[in-house]
């Protein structure tokens, strides 16, 4: 246990290292969204995963923002198709890791005995975090309109499973 | 030894705040020392709780949902500034100043 949470801190830090020091932003991105991904299966690991839900959500937002902007100048790929291709590719292989990060967090709630579920799944602090987050990106074109609409019904799903997870447990 | 590592992931972030010259690697900082210590929090409420403190994970819900407050404000800032000036740059955005 603690040598998995060794493991997985030391993980987080050298990809926060590498988010603040690579030159390439999206290769920051990319480091950031791997140290995210660190964090939330830590804190699946601590038996916290309903704090791992935001974490999810925000994750999910950077790598629809990965998905969707992978190739945009202002990225400083080396090269605009290049870029546009592993920017897919690294935000479609993100995508599943956090669906499969997502489905054993949910699945595994019962059996860890998290904090109450139905406070956290009728929580309306996560609902509106969660809904000021996607409109805030969506109000200044951060994140576009199908990106928006992909994580409401994610984050619907997400309150279902943890709806179910709480009634089974 | 986790604690140590939990430290240095802050250090890491407060690195990013201080030395980076990009508003962007800023605010990445600012999310780093902010996972750093929502992620302490968990920490010692599951080593004291026996398994996991429900109020360590409730103050750690409401931290994060801070936490995705200020990054998201920050990023849509820095790119109104970036739309504005062309720049992500603090030192060129110190120049508006003057």
């Amino acid at each position: 246990m603690a040598g998995l949470m060794l493991v997985l801190i030391a993980v987080a830090i050298a990809a926060a290292i590498a988010a603040l020091e690579v030159r390439n932003l999206f290769t920051s991105f990319v480091a950031a969204a791997v140290g995210g991904l660190a964090l939330i299966v830590a804190l699946f690991v601590m038996r916290a995963p309903g704090v791992a839900v935001l974490p999810i959500i925000v994750a999910g937002a950077l790598v629809w923002m990965l998905l969707k902007a992978g190739a945009r100048s202002d990225l400083k790929t080396t090269s605009a198709g290049r870029g546009d291709l592993a920017g897919q590719v690294v935000g479609l292989a993100l995508v599943v890791i956090l669906l499969v990060l997502s489905v054993g967090v949910f699945s595994e709630m019962p059996k860890l005995g998290d904090a109450p579920f139905a406070s956290i799944a009728d929580s309306p602090a996560a609902a509106y975090g969660s809904a000021s987050f996607l409109a805030v990106l969506f109000s200044y074109r951060i994140l576009d309109a199908l990106g928006v609409a992909a994580l409401i019904v994610g984050a619907i799903l997400a309150w279902l499973a943890i709806r179910a997870a709480g009634e089974r447990s | 030894m986790v604690y140590g590592l939990c430290f240095g992931l802050f250090l890491v972030g407060l690195y990013g705040v201080l030395v980076k010259r990009s508003l962007l690697k800023i605010i990445l900082g600012l999310a780093i020392m902010e996972a750093a210590a929502i992620l302490f929090i968990v920490m010692l409420g599951y080593n004291a709780g026996g398994g996991g403190d429900p109020i360590a994970r409730e103050l750690a819900l409401v931290a994060f949902l801070a936490a995705g407050a200020v990054v998201a404000t920050a990023a849509t800032l820095a790119r109104r500034l970036r739309a504005r000036h062309g720049s992500y740059d603090i030192e060129d955005l110190n120049r508006f100043k003057e």
